[in-house]
């Protein structure tokens, strides 16, 4: 447990983007323009990494990231290494696909892979391929979930990003769900188009995702999980303000990625300059030209005397 | 300059001695021999007169800027994310989206009121009516006690800069000595911008009494409203009725719903009703507003003493939304950032456009002045 309450505190965390092809093709993905062009780290960048948390013991957990990082062969190799540095955990993020192979799922285990992010698009078959553009892969995740599930010193971590697409089966991702035991926190992430306008037309509404949101929120924590949302306005959120977290990890990718995170623009809101929020990030500018400011519901946190 | 014997170095060393700059050069033969540094084989000491020295900064910076993109960038490596993107794109931010005026308006209000460095209240409302839901919507208030120098200086400077009509201005200063303490009132959304300054007076308690036997009202604010984005201005008298049993606000409720809107005043009555339950109507402060150049007919009446949250009027604040219309997940999300805050007055009737509407006041917070005991 970190100093902060969390199971999963982001200042534990570092995060290192090792790997940046992927099988498949959301809709949502947020790197998708970047793929082609964005470095992965090297093995030596890694090491660098796994060398200074050797000497200073600066964070307790790696995740592993980029794309999709099992399509990396040398991923049980990642994951020993960064435990014979002192990581007390390895994380990895994808889609859970290779999973379903539990050969493959117990040879990361036996790496020493024991925290795993996975993407869950949607609640249903139907829904999750079109999202992903691959026909059959909702059944792989959710077998790889389930392969997962059956061994224990394990965490499980889903996120499901939230778009036109996917919103309105927020509750019914967490119901789906619901069987994994070791399944600890659920994260709903807001997207953002890493761009000025949402072109692909994915941004959803706040007000239209708020009660699915909140709906989800409360069931995954009916469930025993914890439940984080990133990206929405605290303000909004109402008695379920607690859920935003967009604290994240040290990320180390390469330094082209941050000019294009920027043109997102965050921290936007009417209320910006008196709200005593601390952890929102208030609008960004795709939303804003496309949903307007909401000055019409946003109330602004108010400092008590 | 013969540059045949030119050596390379990755490793330097500067020093000033006697007034000199000494610029040692060399090469790096054993990397962490030392805590924190490297064993280096000096291959070149050059002596610079700290003019030379000077230039010799320049033109490194100068050859360095064709880099530092690249430098920054391995640099932002180490940090995190926030840090990073502001690291490698320095002074340009992504693009941002065309302000909303409203929002910067109330923000220079309220950044306005406290810098006067006075304690003030704060408290929210939003405004129901046909069709449309307004929470953009606040109050600040000021004690003419609490304000060091001229109350009616610091606060006609304000509404100077937010914009109000100069005959307006006249006309404040000209009643501004009935002000006990002033409201500053803001309310905006895309289409207009009003900005208020109420004046409020200390009615003397004899003042009080006749009038309550007289069952006439008195003066309570006078209010000064201009639209920042259309010339629009007006004037507003809050007339407040002392000490009313509930059957005597239910009466006035009528009156000033005579016209019709009779949904709105089964409205007010049942939150007068709910008031009356926790509290005994001479608790509460039941005005009436006029304004001389059009057929406002409207009511405000003050609740705090009920101890009622906005809760626990959610079933009026529903059939206020379902008689204005307005779309049940707008109304949803401001309700459930504000169901706990404490009820404050409710005011309704017809507004100026000659339109039924509600507004709810809500949850009142106190800044304190932490230089009281500087004196």
């Amino acid at each position: 447990m970190s100093g902060t309450g969390k199971r999963f505190a982001a200042r534990d965390y570092v995060e290192v983007t090792v790997h940046f092809k992927c099988n498949l093709k959301c809709t949502h993905c947020m790197i998708e323009g970047t793929m082609n062009w964005l470095r992965p780290e090297s093995n030596s960048q890694l090491a660098r990494v796994l060398e200074q948390n050797a000497r200073q013991k600066k964070w307790k957990g790696l995740t592993l990231t980029g794309s999709e990082v099992t399509l990396r062969h040398d991923l049980p190799d990642l994951a020993r290494a960064a435990r014979d540095h002192g990581f007390e955990h390895v994380r990895i993020q994808t889609h859970g696909m290779r999973l379903a192979d539990e050969d493959y799922c117990r040879a990361l285990i036996e790496a020493g892979v024991d925290e795993y992010f996975v993407s869950v698009t949607a609640a249903n078959a139907e829904t999750h391929d079109a999202i992903t553009g691959v026909t059959g892969s909702f059944e792989r995740t959710v077998r790889g979930l389930e392969n997962l599930d059956t061994f224990d010193d394990v965490a499980i971590l889903t996120n499901t990003v939230i778009t036109e697409r996917s919103y309105r089966q927020l509750p019914e991702v967490v119901a789906r769900l619901s069987h994994l035991r070791h399944l600890a926190q659920m994260e709903f992430w807001t997207y953002w188009p890493m761009g000025e306008t949402d072109d692909k037309d994915l941004i959803a509404s706040h007000l239209d995702v708020l009660p699915y949101l909140r709906q989800a929120i409360a069931d995954a924590r009916a469930h025993g999980r914890s439940a984080e949302v990133k990206n929405f306005p605290e303000c909004l959120l109402g008695p379920e303000h607690d859920a935003l977290d967009n604290d994240q990890p040290q990320l180390i990718i390469d330094p082209a990625f941050w000019p294009e995170f920027m043109r997102n623009g965050f921290h936007q809101c009417v209320h910006r300059s008196y709200c005593t929020s601390r952890r929102c990030l208030g609008l960004n500018t795709a939303y804003v030209n496309k949903y307007g400011w909401h000055g019409d519901v946003l109330v602004p946190f108010v400092a008590e005397p | 300059m013969d540059l045949s014997t030119a050596t390379p170095a990755d490793a330097f060393k500067v020093s000033i001695e006697a007034g000199d700059i000494i610029i040692e050069f060399g090469k790096v033969v054993e990397p962490g021999a030392m805590p924190g540094g490297a064993a280096v084989t000096v291959s070149d000491r050059m002596i610079l007169p700290i003019d030379t020295g000077r230039r010799l900064l320049y033109w490194l910076d100068d050859a360095l800027k064709a880099h530092a993109a690249a430098i920054r960038a391995e640099e932002a490596k180490a940090l995190p994310p926030g840090q990073a993107a502001n690291a490698t794109r320095p002074g340009q931010p992504g693009a941002r989206a065309a302000p909303e005026e409203a929002g910067e308006k109330a923000a220079l209000l309220l950044r306005l009121v406290g810098d006067i460095g006075a304690p003030y209240q704060y408290e929210r409302s939003f405004r129901l009516c046909e069709r449309a839901l307004l929470a953009n919507r606040f109050l600040l208030t000021l004690n003419a006690r609490d304000v060091p120098g001229s109350l009616r200086e610091r606060a006609l400077d304000i509404c100077g800069r937010m914009g109000m009509p100069r005959l307006l201005r006249d006309a404040a200063d000209a009643s501004f000595g009935i002000a006990g303490c002033v409201h500053f009132g803001f309310e905006g959304d895309q289409d207009s911008i009003i900005c208020k300054l109420y004046l409020e007076r200390a009615v003397p308690p004899k003042e009080a009494r006749d009038a309550r036997r007289s069952g006439e009202p008195v003066l309570l604010h006078l209010a000064f409203k201009w639209d920042v984005l259309q010339d629009a201005a007006v004037t507003t008298k809050y007339l407040w009725y002392p000490a009313l049993s509930a059957g005597e606000i239910e009466s006035r409720l009528a009156h000033v719903y005579r016209d019709g809107q009779q949904p709105s005043f089964e409205i007010a009555k049942a939150a007068l009703e709910m008031a009356v339950a926790k509290a005994p109507a001479e608790k509460l402060q039941y005005l009436e507003v006029q304004e001389d150049a059009n057929s406002r007919r409207s009511f405000d009446l003050n609740l705090y003493n009920a101890k009622l949250q906005v809760k626990d009027i959610q079933p009026l604040l529903q059939r206020m939304r379902e008689h204005f219309g307005v779309r049940a997940g707008q109304f949803q999300a401001l309700y459930d950032q504000i169901n706990n805050k404490a009820l404050g007055h409710l005011a309704g009737g017809v507004h100026r456009d000659g339109k039924d509407f509600f507004n709810v006041y809500y949850g009142v917070v106190g800044f304190p002045h932490f230089n009281d005991r500087v004196g």
